[in-house]
């Protein structure tokens, strides 16, 4: 016959350790005896406080960022196939650079014409859309480069400038729709790959915000009009491409 | 469950059960939001790439759970900070609370987080994700006895740091 002190000595070892299991012996046993009882209420007591403590809400949109997934991902091995980078086929080498530059501008005004950012305002749900239609598109076009003459033009149409390094790190630029107004769509050149950098001039922002959208992790800061959201493979290059847009993004300039 | 489903009814179902757990288990792993919510996303984004092979869907959540405790040490392990303040992660749910039970559920995150990785991980895996203590042997690949050991040490050592905390009225660093 197990003694009392026995007894309880295996109450509070499973008390300890699995709480929510208790043997039901134990708990026949505990019945009896208030101080057995006493421990099994000051336990549960605690374990709801842990519970409390450990269960903080998810950050909004989590749910939308994840639900979003199988949209961005349809293929069997669509993470190969944007990794390569390999141009389509109307880019490849005996196709003229400038050509396929041109190309992107007709999608690009067709996309401005034919779809309506207004249809999701949020800024994450506005990216999703906007990466899901032609980011991979714009990506692969970025490799026929831009010149810098023209690269000024398309920013200073949206009242967008950019310099030092900010300026040397981007690769591709073009307009783009975004809600509210024509924004501006840039391929950012980094030492760990490309990001995609979208800079809304009616997207107002209170504070700075962080999430992902598929497998692209997100950056949005406001500037002095609108904001600019950036776009990586991973947490890391989208802030160093953040840290290149502070200070070398100047937003709001007459038009 | 329906076998009728398509993948992607198969995956919102996992989704919507298991996302906010999983985001709760990041985050005490990590102490970071936003790393929290990209290993989320990098094991829901893995679960939909895998879907067509994972038929039992009652196997989805210790899959889920491997793939963030994976992903954890093999990207951030060695580029996120220690966390000191607990608060400054956590977004405040507590406004309903009076400022007492507020700042008492406060101390008690500051506490758990203090814990070493140890106790803390399988004891958010217990609490929080609802493991077994077998499930959680698995997971973290060590002996049934072994968890339960480190789970009663996690649980003695909360409740004396937080009786020496309610004892003083101040934060009491030595755990």
């Amino acid at each position: 016959m197990t003694s009392k002190f026995d007894q309880q000595q295996a109450l509070d070892q499973q008390l300890g350790a699995d709480p929510r299991n208790l043997d039901d012996a134990l708990r026949v046993e505990a019945e009896q005896d208030p101080e057995m009882r006493e421990k099994i209420t000051q336990a549960e007591a605690f374990e709801q406080q842990l519970e409390a403590a450990l269960s903080v809400p998810a950050p909004v949109g989590l749910l939308e960022n994840i639900l979003a997934i199988p949209r961005f991902h349809t293929s069997d091995d669509p993470i190969a196939e944007r990794k390569s980078e390999r141009k389509p086929f109307w880019a490849r080498r005996w196709l003229p650079a400038g050509v396929a530059a041109a190309m992107t501008l007709v999608v690009g005004v067709l996309a401005v014409t034919l779809w309506n950012p207004a249809s999701n305002s949020t800024v994450a749900g506005y990216l999703s859309e906007h990466y899901n239609k032609d980011g991979l598109a714009v990506i692969h076009a970025s490799a026929a480069g831009i010149a810098p003459v023209e690269m000024t033009t398309i920013m200073q149409q949206v009242g967008l400038e950019a310099s030092g390094l900010m300026r040397e790190h981007i690769r591709f630029v073009k307009t783009c729709p975004t809600p509210g107004a024509p924004g501006v769509h840039m391929i950012v050149d980094t030492d760990t790959g490309l990001a995609t950098a979208i800079y809304m001039p009616q997207m107002d922002i209170a504070e700075a915000q962080q999430f992902a959208v598929g497998d692209q992790k997100v950056e949005v800061m406001p500037l002095t009009k609108g904001s600019i959201a950036v776009m990586a493979n991973d947490r890391a290059t989208a802030q160093a491409v953040m840290k290149m847009v502070d200070g070398n993004l100047q937003s709001g300039l007459r038009i | 469950m329906n076998s009728n489903d398509s993948p992607r009814q198969r995956f919102e179902r996992i989704a919507r059960e298991y996302h906010m757990d999983l985001f709760r288990y990041g985050l005490w792993l990590c102490g970071n939001e936003a790393l929290a919510k990209d290993l989320v996303q990098e094991a829901f984004l893995r679960g939909w790439k895998a879907i067509d092979s994972l038929q039992d869907e009652s196997k989805a959540k210790s899959w889920l759970i491997t793939i963030v405790r994976r992903e954890f040490a093999r990207t951030f392990e060695r580029k996120v900070p220690p966390i000191d303040d607990i608060a400054d992660v956590v977004v405040s749910d507590d406004e309903e609370l009076a400022p007492d039970a507020r700042a008492e559920r406060n101390l008690v995150r500051q506490r758990i987080n203090k814990l070493p990785k140890k106790y803390r991980e399988p004891l958010v895996l217990q609490v929080v994700m609802g493991c077994s203590c077998r499930e959680i042997a698995n997971t973290l690949d060590v002996s049934e006895s072994a968890v339960m050991t480190q789970l009663y040490r996690a649980r003695e050592k909360l409740k004396d740091v937080l009786q020496r905390d309610n004892l003083t009225g101040e934060l009491d660093d030595h755990l």
